[in-house]
């Protein structure tokens, strides 16, 4: 792994959403013998929404949305799940020779993800490493990554945030209603930080470069210079560049368009949304969004009328169930008590049927994540 | 079912093995041969939540991807070891990926490939001691030890 050679350091400024994304494809399909390892900064000078190699647009995303609101739509070739990506973020590109980062795939990104974390700790924020590969700071995700063999490279990326506009991120996702909509702003809003929250305001993008350049130094134990692309790469931009505006490239052949009843989708590593509906034998359908944190309920919210006597109960049945293990007998379990303790009776919230319909998630777990 | 275990890797020894890719070629009796990721590979990668394959039909050069894994956020293709055209792709990994971590050599086959020219092809890959050893030497190089996940059908079972 180890390598004494320079490591040459881009940045390439503001960019078009396209070319943000192009560059570091670029790079790496351009990279031969003779290239130095890379890392590119990037700023977007426009915002956009980006999906991971193996998502599909079309069941990601409200199209609609991303079209009334003129955000483009870029899939990239490095994995993870959809990404909303504006100028407020300053992109970090490492595209090097495969020998000289860390062979398994988990010690990479851990690797990678060092001089960030140290980069946040120099401005103040207690962030750490969160496995297998964000930067938290008191449960809050700081920071996403991506990565991808490309080429004859490796590529990882991820971000510095300086700030962020949850309530634009919140409308490019295709989500089964405004229910989990909602669910979901609060979460990103619980469960998501960045530099000028923590701090107040976030420092100049150049003063985080700049610490983040001598924190890659002492990881990578290797001189980094200041360097431009080659002529050779400028073309490969440009390749690239034509690759992602095609619409076979956007929406592959064979992709599905079909948005699932149930739907769970990723916040980070630890905290999931799910929605659930599901026909009471009694009658009528439900339909629950809930937040799950580790293995335990966070928060949950039904969508629609329960019918419950007292009816102002509800509320309260809600927030009993928030840190319930998320298992079978543990709901059914925490419902029937419910139940007594409040003298509470319901016609079509049966404590068995909600139960393995809330558990019915789980079986959604390798979903498609939606990640920053 | 003949295998050699290093470091925690298994490799089954009837196989054939492109060393530098990370992939394996069976021969079948009719002439075709089945394709798929070694036990090093998927343990570099770990566990994979999306697998997918070129379609069958697609022509195939020698090096060039048949497909593409996802494990965690990281996405990388995998490699023909031989050239021909695809004829049939692994449907079960499209619903479940961790097929790939779990059972590399049987049910995580990734495609069924016509050669073009086998002989040329099967020269360039490693067999038996052959691939033993030269296995031996990457892992020992690279510091490999194979990690395996929960319901990993090994060659031992």
């Amino acid at each position: 792994m180890k390598s004494k050679k320079k490591v040459r350091w881009i940045d390439a400024g503001e960019v078009s959403a396209l070319r943000s994304q192009a560059i570091y494809h670029a790079l790496a399909y351009a990279r031969n013998e003779e290239s130095p390892d890379t890392i590119v900064f990037v700023r977007p000078a426009e915002p956009y929404v980006c999906i991971g190699y193996h998502q599909d647009a079309r069941k990601e995303l409200d199209l609609n949305h991303c079209r009334s609101f003129q955000l483009p739509v870029i899939r990239r070739e490095t994995g993870g799940g959809t990404v909303f990506i504006d100028n407020m973020q300053l992109f970090v590109q490492w595209i090097f020779a495969p020998e000289h980062l860390p062979r398994r795939a988990g010690t990479r990104f851990q690797y990678f993800i060092k001089p960030i974390v140290e980069t946040h700790r120099q401005f103040g924020i207690k962030a750490a490493f969160h496995p297998p590969n964000d930067v938290h700071v008191n449960g809050r995700k700081l920071v996403g990554t991506g990565a991808a063999a490309i080429g004859n490279a490796e590529v990882v990326t991820g971000n510095f945030i300086l700030g962020f506009d949850f309530d634009r991120m919140v409308g490019v996702l295709n989500v089964p209603g405004e229910c989990f909509r909602r669910m979901f702003a609060d979460s990103l809003e619980k469960y998501f930080s960045n530099l000028g929250r923590e701090l107040g305001a976030a420092p100049p993008a150049a003063e985080i470069r700049n610490a983040y350049l001598e924190h890659c130094k002492a990881v990578l134990q290797r001189p980094i210079g200041k360097g431009y692309f080659t002529e050779e790469e400028e073309q490969w931009i440009q390749r690239i560049e034509q690759k992602f505006t095609a619409d076979e490239w956007v929406f592959p052949e064979g992709k599905t368009a079909e948005v699932p009843a149930r739907r769970l989708v990723k916040v980070h590593a630890d905290v999931w949304v799910g929605q659930c509906t599901w026909r009471s034998k009694s009658g009528g359908e439900l339909t629950a969004v809930v937040r799950l944190r580790g293995k335990r309920i966070d928060a949950i919210r039904f969508c629609e009328s329960v019918e419950m006597d007292p009816p102002y109960k509800l509320e309260a049945f809600e927030k009993m169930l928030k840190h319930t293990p998320f298992e079978r007998e543990a709901i059914e379990e925490t419902t029937k008590v419910f139940f007594e303790l409040h003298s509470v009776r319901s016609e079509n919230l049966i404590p068995e049927e909600f139960a393995n319909a809330l558990v019915k998630l789980k079986s959604l777990t390798a979903a498609a994540p939606f990640s920053i | 079912m003949a295998y050699e275990k290093i470091n925690e890797c298994f490799l089954v020894t009837d196989l054939y093995y492109s060393v530098e890719d990370n992939t394996w070629v069976r021969v079948n009796d009719d002439g075709t041969v089945t394709v798929g990721m070694t036990d090093v590979a998927q343990s570099l990668a770990g566990p994979i939540l999306h697998a997918r394959s070129k379609k069958p039909g697609t022509a195939r050069k020698k090096g060039r991807p048949i497909g593409t894994v996802e494990s965690g956020k990281w996405v990388g293709p995998v490699k023909s070891p031989v050239s021909g055209e695809i004829i049939e792709v692994n449907e079960e990994l499209e619903s479940d990926a961790q097929m790939l971590n779990r059972s590399p050599y049987y049910k995580g086959w990734i495609v069924k490939m016509k050669p073009d020219n086998l002989e040329a092809d099967l020269a360039d890959l490693v067999t038996g001691e052959a691939a033993v050893e030269a296995y031996r030497a990457k892992i020992d190089k690279e510091g490999i030890t194979c990690t395996h996940i929960e319901g990993t059908e090994t060659p031992e079972a």
